[in-house]
């Protein structure tokens, strides 16, 4: 087995016992070629695979760096999100089709009456900005995308005249209410209320990760348990090095690119929805595995175990005197079902059922999807969802958070609603 | 680290090869190097654990000097039954102590008796430790049996054990593999070449046909219920294509990074889906544990020395043990024993055997299925998932539960796995063929390279198989 040697132009040569080796096993080891060759192989890989370093390592002190390392920790994420502008992704909807149209990207007829000017929100070190709210915070807002931009956050502390934290992070949201749990900033220790914005898209594998999250959080702060998470633990630090590395946003636009060229595929399909709607209405985009539209529903009983791991939070946030309401931030779809496509229609299965199972569980609810529809219904000019995104727009945040503050009022948990 | 991760291809990599080549130029300074180098590379999942490798390699270093020097016979059986006792002991710690408890405490809950062996939830399992404590093993064995002498010095010896590239997921190789590269090894452009060769042919086999038949063999085996016979057969590929592709890209990777660094690494595949029996099979599949086990178990057991019966029980026994190694679980054990009694049989009837009658391409394809029917024993969670996906194999599903459901096939996932499963079964593998070293090449695997840049930096991390083993 380790005769090949032999047949390598090499000094080493070896004499261990062992069965002869086979004719042609090793031939790969033999290479033919010449000097000239030889030299095409190294200079085109090296040249290629150096460059790149190079690239990457140059460019690094220019590079905007993620505010803080603990953005790229599981349980001790913070929230980058914020700061980032909104803007849309060309790539998502580039290709053939939208060639086939005459259009540079699917989305270009869809975002003609979107707002899409560039905002950039300025965060604190944590990642985190309140604007009309200082701490100590009376509600908290434990969210996911649909609130991580701060505008939502605002609108709640002028509807409910309560002073308002966000602790939302991209995701499902799960991570965030864990982390409120098990490892609250100072600042809320005097919250109230703990308003529990949850996407539609979370399903059964995201609610049941808060209970090893949680476990995780729980973890004494030893000097050992304190370098796995520093920087200096080289898990951290690869993660840090490659999620702020120069190439990687770029080569996963080529990547992007590629794999929809080759393969004609998407990590999401988008859905083109109705564009033969009254002038004044603007046609939108959905995704087709969203929860209301994909070909499978929630299950009955997957739903009962999400209010079951809700309803764990529900008591452990009541033993400490806080009051949890939660609330699905419905799809798009369920919010403009006359927007889909001719023959797609929109579930509400998902809302619902889980707000009932809640209910039944003695947990505070919040419906938010009845309340938007009837908003789009009444107003059609106005949009409350991005026509090419998932999310709610400022105005569907508005409403949002004003019935979330009438249900406050209803529950008597504040005198009234501010606005 | 991985191979196949941005800091060691943009960090770890570079900085290895700049020094090695740049500013070492003795044999000496660059093996203390590739010794500091192949902690970091270790280290970098736990630095703890280098702490586990430094003294088991010192140990063994300690044990093979006093073993060479010892006079008398019972002292050098002495120190041979202390260095397989502290060897194995760490193993079988840290492998199969929680295995072996919770299997104890089983047993006497059955027996109704109180259970007392404790269970170390929090046990991790060091990276690779299989890996080099066989190779230190084989040492201080060769040693013992004065086929070798020991290291000269201690940090060849370390350099041995931790080198980087096969130092996780193997070949195993033994002292007398690489002891005379130790000290003097030829450094060359054309060995250089090859090595990158080497190198990005197993990044491609891993990241494009390994990781693109992954989700069928996943979906197969996470599926909690009984699925049609036509998803059974493409998951149970889809995991054959799967397992051969992750290792032997891993191999690959490894001897194109030794040679990169002067080193010949041995050959641990040789087509092992062209294989014409289970037999044959073994002589092609992990080379290295194959040998591994055959010179320091299946020889010292009497091999076939000792009469046929003898012969059986010590194949089925190896390949038992071998089946253990893999991993601590009853799963594993089967897999072992399954393939032992399937050697056992062709070594008992001979020629007589059914597989024996076929044509070549038959035996091809009769072994094919009969290992593919193995690896669902070794991938499956436990025997309920493993004898599901078997009936299922054969269009069985249970009457009472609900009806057999149908998998994602991703059209990506169904041509790599008909390509990985045309040229694993029916195209010679590198090592066959004399690599040609010119333009065309270069700007081939120039492209490739660069394909799988694209993808380590794109990706979630994909970890190999064969590291939890």
């Amino acid at each position: 087995m380790r005769h090949h040697s032999q047949r390598l132009p090499t000094h080493v040569r070896q004499s261990p016992p062992g069965s002869p080796p086979q004719s042609a096993a090793y031939a790969a080891l033999q290479p033919r070629g010449s000097a000239w060759g030889i030299r095409a192989v190294l200079l085109v890989t090296g040249a290629l695979w150096l460059g790149l370093v190079l690239v990457d390592t140059l460019a690094r002190p220019w590079q905007r760096r993620p505010k803080s390392w603990e953005f790229f920790q599981g349980p001790r994420e913070f929230n980058e999100a914020p700061n980032l502008s909104r803007r849309l992704d060309e790539t998502r909807t580039s290709g053939p089709l939208g060639r086939d149209l005459g259009v540079i990207s699917l989305a270009t007829p869809y975002v003609m009456r979107e707002d899409t000017t560039r905002t950039y929100l300025e965060t604190n070190a944590q990642g985190f900005r309140t604007v009309a709210s200082s701490p100590p915070f009376t509600l908290a807002l434990c969210g996911d995308s649909f609130s991580n931009n701060n505008y939502f956050a605002e609108a709640l502390a002028q509807t409910t005249g309560l002073m308002v934290g966000n602790q939302a992070i991209e995701g499902r949201g799960t991570l965030t209410i864990a982390r409120f749990l098990e490892d609250r900033p100072a600042d809320y220790r005097m919250t109230k209320i703990v308003l529990w914005e949850s996407t539609q898209r979370a399903a059964i594998n995201d609610f049941a990760k808060i209970a090893a999250y949680r476990n995780e959080l729980r973890q004494p702060k030893s000097g050992s348990y304190k370098w796995r998470q520093s920087l200096l633990w080289p898990a951290n630090l690869e993660l840090y090095l490659q999620g702020s590395s120069f190439s990687k946003p770029v080569l996963d636009k080529i990547q992007k690119e590629m794999k929809w060229r080759l393969l004609k595929k998407h990590t999401d399909l988008i859905v083109l929805g109705r564009r033969d709607l009254p002038k004044e209405q603007a046609p939108m985009l959905f995704i087709q595995a969203d929860e209301a539209i994909r070909a499978n529903a929630t299950p009955q009983t997957q739903l009962d175990s999400i209010a079951d791991c809700i309803a764990t939070v529900d008591h452990d946030l009541k033993a400490r005197g806080q009051i949890l309401v939660f609330a699905v931030a419905p799809e798009k779809s369920v919010v403009y079902p006359d927007r889909l496509p001719i023959g797609v229609t929109a579930r509400i299965s998902y809302v619902d059922g889980l707000n009932a199972a809640l209910r039944q569980r003695g947990v505070r609810v919040v419906d938010w999807s009845k309340g938007l529809k009837q908003a789009a219904l009444s107003h059609p000019l106005d949009l409350y969802y991005y026509t090419a995104d998932t999310h709610w727009t400022p105005k569907g945040m508005r409403i949002a958070s004003q019935i979330f503050a009438d249900s406050l009022v209803k529950w008597q948990l504040t005198p009234g609603r501010v606005h | 680290m991985i191979f196949n991760s941005y800091v060691f291809l943009f960090g770890f990599l570079p900085i290895l090869l700049i020094i090695y080549y740049g500013v070492l130029h003795t044999i000496k300074a660059r093996n203390a190097w590739l010794t500091v180098m192949s902690y970091v590379f270790y280290g970098w999942w736990n630095p703890l654990f280098c702490l586990l490798m430094m003294a088991s390699t010192a140990s063994d270093y300690v044990i093979g000097k006093h073993l060479y020097q010892a006079k008398t016979e019972k002292r050098r059986k002495l120190l041979m039954t202390l260095t397989v006792i502290v060897n194995l002991s760490v193993l079988g710690f840290f492998k199969y102590y929680n295995f072996f408890s919770i299997n104890l405490n089983h047993l006497f809950a059955w027996l109704h008796l109180p259970t007392y062996a404790p269970v170390i939830a929090d046990l991790v399992l060091p990276v690779g430790i299989s890996f080099y404590t066989f190779e230190s093993l084989s040492y201080t064995i060769d040693i013992y049996r004065r086929e070798v002498k020991p290291a000269n010095n201690i940090i060849d010896f370390f350099c041995f054990i931790s080198l980087f590239p096969h130092l996780i997921a193997g070949p195993i190789m033994r002292y007398v593999d690489l002891n005379r590269q130790l000290e003097n090894r030829e450094h060359s452009e054309g060995k250089f070449a090859v090595g990158i060769v080497f190198f990005v042919t197993g990044l491609l086999k891993k990241l494009i046909l390994a990781d693109n038949v992954a989700p069928l063999a996943d979906a197969l085996f996470n599926a909690k219920v009984a699925t049609t016979t036509l998803d059974a057969w493409l998951g149970s590929l889809a995991y054959t294509m799967q397992i051969y592709f992750d290792f032997s890209a891993y191999s690959d990777m490894a001897v194109g990074l030794g040679l990169m660094i002067g080193f010949e690494i041995i050959q641990n595949f040789n087509s092992p889906y062209q294989a014409t029996s289970v037999q044959d099979f073994w002589r092609r599949w992990h080379i290295s544990l194959s040998n591994w086990l055959r010179d320091y178990l299946y020889v010292p057991l009497g091999g076939n020395r000792k009469g046929k019966r003898r012969t059986y029980v010590n194949l089925i026994l190896v390949m038992l043990l071998g089946g253990l190694w893999h991993g601590a679980g009853w799963t594993f054990i089967i897999w072992g024993l399954y393939h032992g009694v399937l050697q056992a049989i062709e070594r008992a009837l001979g020629d007589k055997h059914p597989l024996k009658q076929l044509p070549v391409w038959g035996q091809r394809l009769a072994t094919f299925l009969l290992v593919l029917v193995g690896w669902v024993f070794f991938r499956a969670a436990n025997f309920t998932v493993a004898f599901r996906i078997l009936g299922n194999l054969v269009g069985y599903s249970s009457q009472h539960g609900p009806l057999p459901v149908t998998l994602a096939r991703p059209l990506s996932g169904l041509l790599f796995l008909i390509f990985a499963t045309v040229v694993s079964m029916s195209y010679p593998n590198l090592w066959t063929q004399p690599v040609r070293l010119n333009l065309r090449t270069a700007l081939l695997y120039g492209g490739g390279l660069l394909v799988s840049i694209i993808l380590v930096l794109t990706r979630q991390n994909s970890p190999f198989l064969y590291f939890q083993f």
